[in-house]
This record gives structure tokens, C-alpha cells and sequence, in this order.
């Protein structure tokens, strides 16, 4: 009997061992290996061998550090970029979705039919949607204007003053699926006795909207301002689908980064050490701050009573 | 009291009244771009460009065969093609790939891209989930804890280092590469799995125990059918934001094309030649768009009504 019940237990360890050694290896190269060298390659250098193929890597000492911060000051455009993209968003767009999310929760008109439309972007591709917009902006922008006015316009992606404001506009447009139907289906958590109980003690639609509505769905709240803080570096806003390698001064640092490593031939692999260095100073900024961000806004964020 | 309520009501009415306004003007802009995108893919060159058709109708006259025979999507599937090459070293050794793609390859490779991933992405996290749920050992705490600790840690960008790695391992540019680097178990859907199968009875595997059953039975036979609701939830969504993603094939595949990496090489990248128009492009859209859209139809409360910030419903 005894044998009996270690047999099985080994077979149940060996079986365990045998499923999880896959995905665990794969996760030690993918993740661990690859962050690792992340951070190797910031401290390396790679020359083109001359007399044969390949390259030759040495320790550059902080040479892609300075590279790195020298990119960072000559192009700070895109650090506002990347910061206004997010504060925008954060503002509105969040804004926006709560308040889409209480009338969806609520059942109002036509709730049913405006959950399907505001998930719309998630399910076509946000390309699609960017390819589709610029020719609105520029082509039927331009002949409606012609139209109305009588004088010749310039798209409002070609105009310098308005081509930031139109992306920004884009991505607050295309933002909304994934957060109003999480937002909401928090909200349907909510027991509806409380609700209830609110509106027999007079509590309005205002009232009930901020101290039942808003309290449930905090930890929501908290996890997409979470997600979309780590992404203020790593978001490309549209930027690549709408302009391809050619966004220039509406560039984000998130689009840089992948313009760089997107378009680097046998050449320009040198570039991809200043590059893990520009991350890597970006990871030790974002980092602290995100860590600490979400401390304070779990410690702050309202109690069950 | 009713003064009250009647205020209340009327406060009511207008939140509804301006909400509902805003929804519909937003409903209707994505409606109507979508819509002038379909229209402007039957209009031919002529048509849209020479005699500046933007918003009208297509002409029968100079769009025939673009309306009726859906001239820009035909020529499409016959003429476009993707010639794409990567150089790159593994050690010392320089490796060449090249490849020339029509829309028939590209679709084919959307489709194994997208089905792979999805397959791996809904079935790995699964499968390890449920080791950690019902095999408690410490290797099953740490690797919780780790799931945790990784997804906490923001990391900018690690392109460069994956694609070194890649090379490296001699698996860039190739589909085995795409199915090792997907075989990852973190993330999200591994914590919505685990709560799920932490709260699973475990009579179910201990009867089958008894009766003989092995491990790799109980898991194929019992429990993962309990978890296919949630799987096949998690393989949709999956699937579908695969099937739109191109910058993966574009950085780590490039000579792999799929269906959206075509229509973004069209889109942005061929500024001459015979899809150099708008009508072209946008037929480019539509044929990456309706498939995806056909599948949301049929879909639409498995995609949508299941997802949740904390878990995925069953």
C-alpha cells in the first residue's frame, strides 16, 4: 500500500517536472536572459570586423550612456511627446470612459448597441482605423474645405499647428474598447442592494456616482493608470501605423525606439547598444516611480465601509 | 420631497440625454469612416484622384469595374507582392533570408501567426496555471511569485536584446522562433487561470485517480474541458489582436509577411506604382477588416462579455 501511494507520488512529481520544464526554460531564456543582456549590451560595443565577417564587442565603458542621454537632449520634443500623448489620455480619455462605462452599467438608451461600438476599435485593427483617419484629415478634410470656404486647405496632418493635436485626437478616439468594457463590467459587480439603499436615502445619480460607482471600480482605475504609466515610453501612439518611418517631429519615444530597431540592417546593429541603454535609463526612471505609484495609490484608494 | 426627486429626475434626464448625444456622434464617426473606407475601395483611380471623387458615390462611369467586379481587391490578390530580405550575422557566419510573398502567402501566414498564438497563449498559461493551482510545492509558489514580480516590473523596450537572442539561437525570421518566443506563461491570463483553478474542486482528478487514470489523462480529459469556456475566450482575443498585429512580424519576422504587415507595406511603404492610390489602399484596409469583423459577429458575447480587469468569467 505504501509502495502504491509512492509510486504515484513520483509519478505525480515526475509529470509535474516534465510540464512545467518547457515553459520554464523558455521563460529563464525569454525573460530573465534576454533583460539580462538587455543589460550587457548597454555596457558593450560592437565594430564591424574588417579583414572578416562579424563584429568585434568590447567593453564600452558608459559611452552608450552618454550616447543614449545625448539622444534624450537633443530630442527632448519626444520625451514631451510621450508625456502630453499620456497626459491627454489620462485626462480625457479616462474621463471619458468612466462616464461611458456608468451609462453602459446603467442600461440607459441604447447601452446594449454603444458597448459593441465604443469595442469597435479593439477588434478592427487600430491600423485600419489610422490608414482610414489620415485620408479623412488631409483628403476629405481638404475638399469639404474647398467646398465650404471656396479656397484651397492644407490636410490637418500636413498643417504644422494642428498635425500634434490631430494625433493626440486620433488616439483618444481609437482608446476607449478594452477600458469602458472593463470599467463596466467592474461596475456590474456592484451589489444592487446598495445601490438601492442609496437611492431610498436620496442619493442622486451625481451622488451615487461618486460614492458608490467610482469607490467600486478604484482597483480598476488603479491598474489601467498602472498599465498606461509603464507605457508612456513604450507607446507609440498610432504613430508608426499612421506615418510609418516618417513622423518626424510628432515622434514619441516609444516610436523611436521601435523606428530604430525596425529599421537597422548589418550597419546599423552598432545602434542597438545605445538603444539598450536608452531603455535601460528609461526602466531606472519609470521603475522607482511606478512601483511607488502604485503604493501610494493602493494606500489612498477608498475603503470597503 | 418630490420637488426633490423631480430635480433629480430632470439632472437624470439631461446626463442621459448629453451622454447619449456624445455616443451617438462617436458611433457614427467610426460607422461613417469605416463606410467612406468600403466606398472609396470601389472607386478607381480615375474616379477618386483625376475627377476628385472623395465622398460620393462611386461613378459607374469612370468605376465600373471597381464597383461592380471589385476591380481594386482583385487586382490586389492578383498583383500584389512582398519582396522582403534580412542580412544579419550568427557569430562570424552571415545569413541571408529573402522571400517574394503574394496576398495568398500572406494570408496563409496571418492565419498560422494567428493560430498559433492564440493556441499557445490561451493553452500555455492554462496548463501551468493549473500545475500551480493543484500541485502545491514551493516551485509552484515561487513561480506565482514570479508571474507577479514580472508583470510589477515596468522594463522599456528589450527589442534589441530579443533579436540578438534570436540570432543567436539562429531561430530569427522563422516560424519555430515565433512558436519558442510564444511559449510563455506569464501575464495576465495566467492569474485569471490560476483563480480559476484554485477554486476547482479537486474531486473530480481524485476519482479518477482511483480509478487508475494518469496525470496527463486527468489533465486532458478532466480538467482542461472545465476550463474550455475560458480558454476558448482567452484563444479569441488572442486571435484577434494577432491577426492585426504586424510590428511583430515586421521586427522578429521579416520575411514572413502577414495579411496586416501587407497592408501597412501598402499603406505606408509603396509610394509609387500600381497601389499607390487611395482606393487601393483602402481595399487593402477592408480585406484585413471584414474577416476579423465576420468573426466578431459570430463572436461578439464570447469576446466582449467575458472579460474582466480581475478575471474572465466562465
Amino acid at each position: 500500500m505504501k509502495k502504491k501511494i509512492n509510486q504515484r507520488l513520483l509519478s505525480r512529481q515526475l509529470f509535474y517536472l516534465a510540464i512545467i520544464l518547457l515553459p520554464v526554460i523558455q521563460f529563464a531564456i525569454f525573460y530573465i536572459y534576454v533583460n539580462l543582456n538587455s543589460f550587457t549590451m548597454a555596457f558593450q560595443k560592437y565594430e564591424a570586423n574588417v579583414d572578416t565577417t562579424g563584429y568585434t564587442v568590447t567593453f564600452a565603458k558608459m559611452e552608450n550612456f552618454k550616447e543614449a542621454w545625448e539622444i534624450l537632449q537633443k530630442n527632448s520634443f519626444m520625451i514631451r511627446n510621450s508625456l502630453v500623448m499620456y497626459a491627454f489620455g489620462l485626462l480625457f480619455g479616462t474621463t471619458l470612459s468612466i462616464v461611458f462605462s456608468y451609462y453602459i452599467y446603467k442600461k440607459y438608451f441604447l447601452s446594449g448597441l454603444f458597448r459593441v461600438m465604443l469595442f469597435l476599435p479593439q477588434i478592427i485593427s487600430g491600423l485600419i482605423f489610422a490608414i482610414l483617419f489620415k485620408y479623412i484629415v488631409t483628403d476629405v478634410y481638404e475638399y469639404f474645405y474647398l467646398k465650404i470656404t471656396g479656397m484651397e486647405g492644407t490636410g490637418l496632418l500636413d498643417n504644422l499647428d494642428t498635425r500634434f493635436g490631430t494625433v493626440v485626437f486620433f488616439n483618444l478616439w481609437i482608446s476607449f474598447g478594452i477600458s469602458v468594457l472593463m470599467y463596466s463590467n467592474s461596475m456590474s459587480t456592484i451589489d444592487p442592494s446598495i445601490v438601492e439603499s442609496a437611492q431610498l436615502d436620496g442619493a442622486n445619480t451625481i451622488k451615487e456616482f461618486i460614492y458608490i460607482t467610482l469607490p467600486s471600480i478604484y482597483p480598476t482605475l488603479v491598474s489601467f493608470f498602472i498599465i498606461g504609466f509603464t507605457g508612456i515610453f513604450t507607446n507609440q501612439n498610432g504613430l508608426f501605423d499612421m506615418f510609418g518611418t516618417n513622423a518626424n517631429t510628432l515622434a514619441t519615444l516609444g516610436y523611436y525606439l521601435f523606428m530604430v530597431v525596425e529599421s537597422a540592417d548589418v550597419d546599423t546593429i552598432p545602434s542597438f547598444s545605445v538603444i539598450s541603454a536608452l531603455c535601460l535609463i528609461l526602466t531606472f526612471v519609470m521603475a522607482p516611480i511606478t512601483l511607488a505609484l502604485r503604493k501610494v495609490l493602493n494606500r489612498v484608494g477608498p475603503s470597503e465601509d | 420631497m418630490s420637488k426633490n426627486k423631480r430635480k433629480a429626475d430632470i439632472g437624470k434626464n439631461i446626463f442621459v440625454g448629453v451622454i447619449c448625444t456624445i455616443l451617438i456622434v462617436y458611433s457614427l464617426s467610426l460607422l461613417l469612416v469605416l463606410a467612406w473606407g468600403f466606398l472609396t475601395s470601389l472607386k478607381s483611380k480615375l474616379d477618386f484622384v483625376v475627377f476628385g471623387n472623395i465622398v460620393n458615390l462611386p461613378s459607374l462611369e469612370w468605376s465600373k469595374t471597381e464597383f461592380l467586379k471589385f476591380g481594386n481587391y482583385t487586382n490586389i490578390f492578383k498583383d500584389f507582392k512582398i519582396n522582403s530580405s534580412v542580412d544579419y550575422f550568427v557569430g562570424d557566419m552571415p545569413v541571408g533570408h529573402e522571400s517574394t510573398d503574394n496576398i495568398g502567402s500572406m494570408l496563409l501566414n496571418s492565419i498560422v501567426y494567428a493560430v498559433i498564438g492564440a493556441l499557445e497563449h490561451s493553452f500555455i498559461p492554462a496548463i501551468m496555471a493549473y500545475m500551480c493551482a493543484k500541485y502545491h510545492c514551493k516551485i509552484s509558489a515561487f513561480l506565482c511569485s514570479l508571474v507577479i514580480v514580472t508583470m510589477a516590473i515596468p522594463i522599456v523596450g528589450n527589442y534589441p536584446s530579443m533579436i540578438t537572442t534570436l540570432r543567436a539561437l539562429n531561430i530569427y525570421d522563422s516560424y519555430l522562433g515565433l512558436i519558442i518566443m510564444r511559449f510563455n506563461f506569464g501575464g495576465m491570463y495566467f492569474l485569471v487561470f490560476h483563480a480559476f483553478f484554485s477554486g476547482l474542486s479537486n474531486t473530480y482528478s481524485e476519482a479518477a485517480e482511483i480509478d487508475g487514470a494518469s496525470q496527463l489523462r486527468i489533465m486532458t480529459t478532466i480538467i482542461m474541458p472545465l476550463a474550455i469556456k475560458i480558454i476558448s475566450t482567452v484563444f479569441l482575443i488572442q486571435f484577434v489582436q494577432l491577426w492585426n498585429d504586424y510590428r511583430t512580424a515586421l521586427i522578429y519576422m521579416p520575411t514572413h509577411p502577414t495579411l496586416s504587415y501587407g497592408v501597412y507595406y501598402l499603406s505606408i511603404g509603396t509610394n509609387k506604382g500600381t497601389f499607390a492610390f487611395v482606393p487601393a489602399k483602402t481595399a487593402a484596409c477592408m480585406m484585413l477588416a471584414i474577416p476579423i469583423l465576420l468573426l466578431f459577429i459570430f463572436f461578439k458575447d464570447k469576446i466582449m462579455g467575458n472579460v474582466t480587469i480581475g478575471g474572465i468569467k466562465g
